[in-house]
């Protein structure tokens, strides 16, 4: 009987599982925002002395937002390598935080799998799939690639086009087009408030983030206020859950 | 993945849970709040006018895409305009 139920369970799990195409579907209305930022970044990274090849070179290997905007600024203004690495590790470091949020969905694959579905991983494709996922108890693999590679490609895309036509675009906040990433980031905590319908808890995670983020600008400048301002509000969101 | 192999205890999965609205909101505000990594007002006030269409669409449309596009333009305007 048991054995019965749970044969059952895993094949409606696998019935449901989403295929490849819909995750390229998901990641439609980030493209905008790869689109505009990549172009963004693209101009930047042209006009700090890069060429082309080195573009799709960063695009591919370090594939980060603002990874590559810092890395183009500390190269143009010949900061040694080490500096840069551990600028942007520093940076970056919030990608565990996301793996580790994302990892309870991706329990069921491979280490080798869950290696490629977390390299890939960026603040956006991690926005979309925790709104996707949240009402789900395991993600599919061939979704993930699909968000994941979509978003890859796409950020390609709009990085060398930023390079092609860097030259002739010398000002891109003229077009707002800076704001992109704000907006992409306002998007998704909007849909992550309204769907998580835990409006008091959540509120007062977001008021915490935002004061650790201005306290630790005083302190210190540099990236570390991300990770800080994260670790902290979660705790108090975990601790009002608690205590509530 | 290494994360993904263990078992996690109740708190540690409730504490997973807030990260997702943590970090956005952190990253807004560095976005919104920080320029050159010290905090201003006075700098970021064109973004801070910009969020405000851009949280409305946001809440109202529920869409990514309009979200995207009103702070792209609202900044567009904006920047026309000031």
């Amino acid at each position: 009987m048991e054995q019965e139920r749970l044969h059952f369970k895993s094949r409606t799990i696998h019935q449901n599982e989403e295929g490849f195409l819909q995750g390229v579907k998901d990641c439609v209305p980030t493209l905008l925002g790869y689109l505009s930022i990549g172009f963004a970044a693209g101009v930047v990274q042209k006009t700090a002395g890069l060429s082309m090849a080195e573009i799709t070179l960063m695009c591919l290997l370090l594939y980060a937002g603002s990874g590559q905007f810092i890395a183009a600024g500390m190269i143009a203004a010949s900061n040694p390598i080490s500096a840069i690495i551990v600028t942007i590790f520093f940076i970056n470091l919030r990608h565990i935080l996301m793996s580790a949020a994302l990892a309870p969905y991706f329990r069921h694959l491979s280490p080798w799998k869950n290696m490629l579905v977390g390299a890939q991983l960026t603040d956006e494709t991690f926005g979309v799939a925790i709104n996707h996922l949240s009402d789900k108890d395991r993600a599919s693999f061939k979704w993930m690639i699909g968000l994941n590679l979509t978003a890859y490609l796409n950020w390609l895309l709009g990085n060398l086009a930023g390079g092609l036509l860097g030259n002739w675009i010398p000002n891109p906040e003229a077009f707002g087009l800076d704001f992109a990433l704000s907006g992409m980031f306002i998007g998704l905590l909007i849909m992550q408030f309204l769907s998580q319908k835990k409006y008091f808890v959540d509120v007062m995670v977001a008021m915490s983030a935002i004061a650790v983020v201005v306290a630790v600008s005083f302190i210190s400048s540099g990236s570390a206020g991300i990770i800080i301002a994260t670790i902290i509000a979660s705790t108090i969101g975990m601790v009002i859950e608690k205590w509530r | 993945m290494i994360l993904s192999r263990l078992e996690l205890p109740v708190w540690a999965i409730r504490w997973l849970k807030h990260i997702p609205v943590a970090i956005l909101t952190a990253l807004i505000a560095q976005e919104l709040l920080l320029s050159d990594g010290t905090f201003s007002i006075a700098d970021n006030i064109l973004k801070l006018w910009a969020a405000l269409p851009t949280f409305l669409v946001a809440i109202f449309t529920r869409s990514l895409l309009s979200t995207v596009l009103t702070g792209v333009i609202s900044m567009m305007i904006l920047r026309m305009l000031f």
